[in-house]
């Protein structure tokens, strides 16, 4: 008897109790830099009534772009992600926004985060809520996501004798002039450069102002002597400085963790999708260049940085 | 028969810890094994960088009866930070252990690097001698 009541017990279905449902993923990966946002999905769903509203609330307000997207979104048979209109009065206000939805009893909305400054090296939290018309509540909670100290830039355009001298610091590439009349030639830590040197390969160089032996005549600013550590990576592709291209992610810890005791002062012969380690002279940062486009046979290069201050 | 039965058990026992003890394979310090191969050369060396490529211009040139290693790197080359890598006869090992970062930037004191044959009795030490690729005056 005893038995019997064991299988029955064991084999009943757990009813829900509430009629309306939710989850939560978080969609972006990598570390996360302020400026960039982190992508959730919140799936709704109930099976009494529809819904009425869903909010999102962070544990430190997001930047201006925060929110939750107009559309629920679902895969078309041929695979496309079709939006479908189903909200109205979408607000954010500090660290909640909201939406109210229409006529829908399911709904997969997209909520944005904007990293705010204020939350450089916090951590972030959230939580997600549901209504429907019929009065219920669900509601669900994330953990806790570390936002990174680093600093990003991207695309910035350098070219021999022109925008060639690169500032760490600034996060910024300067032509000859704009040092001079902003008195920066302290902040020059690598001049570009590109040369076709008989009986070797040079090409696309970055050096820093003290390296005489490999400046092959190149114009450096009055002032301009930073000693800098540079060593050339081949395969450290990052998402976020190749523009999602690649599945690699440079974070904080790479960067702490970085020896470059041994590194020079120079690097010759970059081509696309390289890069290089980079720490200033003073030891206050550590940077990764990534070389976004090179033609190995014209001057100039694109380039991208991620930066994290070290002291 | 009783006697004959224990007596068997008896010889069968002292087979069994004779056997289990006999060392049939001997090892080196690391773990490595020693075999009866007396040949002891390098037949290869490369130099890595810090992106981990080559730095060679072209192969290294070997000398198995002078012992030496003269390998030409690229201009430009970070000499502080190199990892070498070699081959070797079969079963010979390499001391010191190659595959680390490896500061070269004294030409004037070329690294030495001994391959030991797989017996562990022939032992013959190479210099590696670099230069630096110059551009064409």
């Amino acid at each position: 008897m005893m038995l019997l009541v064991f299988l029955v017990a064991a084999c009943q279905k757990e009813e829900n109790k509430n009629g309306l449902q939710n989850n939560v993923i978080k969609k972006t990966l990598g570390p996360h830099l302020v400026g960039e946002k982190i992508w959730f999905s919140y799936a709704i769903g109930t099976s009494v009534g529809t819904l009425s509203s869903a909010e999102a609330v962070a544990s430190v307000a997001g930047a201006e772009g925060t929110g939750f997207e107009p559309y629920s979104w679902n895969t078309s048979p041929a695979g496309a992600e079709v939006p479908v209109p189903v909200t109205r009065d979408l607000s954010t206000n500090g660290t909640v926004s909201s939406a109210t939805l229409i006529d829908t009893a399911a709904a997969t909305l997209r909520y944005y985060y904007v990293i705010p400054e204020e939350a450089r090296g916090q951590n972030v939290s959230f939580s997600f809520n549901a209504n429907s018309s019929n009065g219920e509540n669900v509601s669900r909670s994330t953990e806790s996501f570390a936002i990174s100290r680093m600093d990003m830039v991207k695309n910035l355009e350098v070219n021999d004798g022109k925008a060639c001298y690169i500032s760490i610091e600034n996060m910024k590439v300067y032509t000859k002039e704009e040092i001079e009349s902003g008195n920066l030639s302290g902040s020059v830590d690598l001049v570009y450069l590109y040369r076709e040197v008989d009986g070797v390969s040079f090409g696309h160089a970055l050096i820093a102002p003290s390296a005489e032996a490999y400046l092959q005549g190149a114009e450096i600013p009055n002032g301009a002597s930073n000693n800098v550590k540079i060593e050339k990576q081949v395969n450290i592709r990052d998402q976020h400085l190749s523009d999602g291209q690649y599945a690699v992610f440079i974070d904080d810890i790479d960067f702490m963790n970085l020896d470059m005791s041994n590194a020079a002062n120079f690097v010759l012969n970059f081509r696309k999708d390289e890069g290089s380690w980079v720490e200033t002279q003073d030891g206050k940062y550590r940077a990764y260049i990534y070389i976004n486009d090179a033609d190995n046979t014209v001057p100039g290069m694109t380039i991208s940085m991620k930066r994290l201050a070290i002291k | 028969m009783k006697i004959y039965f224990k007596f068997s058990v008896i010889i069968f026992l002292v087979a069994l810890v004779t056997t289990s003890c006999k060392k049939d394979f001997p090892v080196d310090e690391n773990g490595l094994l020693i075999t009866d191969r007396a040949e002891c050369y390098m037949s290869n060396f490369d130099l890595l960088g810090s992106d981990h490529r080559t730095v060679l211009v072209g192969k290294s040139v070997i000398d198995t009866v002078g012992q030496t290693v003269h390998a030409e790197v690229m201009y430009g080359t970070n000499l502080k930070n190199l990892k070498p890598f070699c081959s070797v006869v079969t079963d010979a090992t390499v001391t010191p252990t190659m595959g680390v970062w490896t500061d070269f930037s004294d030409l004037s004191k070329p690294k030495e690097y001994t391959v030991v044959s797989g017996n562990r009795k022939v032992r013959k030490t190479y210099t590696i001698h670099l230069s630096v690729q110059q551009p064409t005056p």
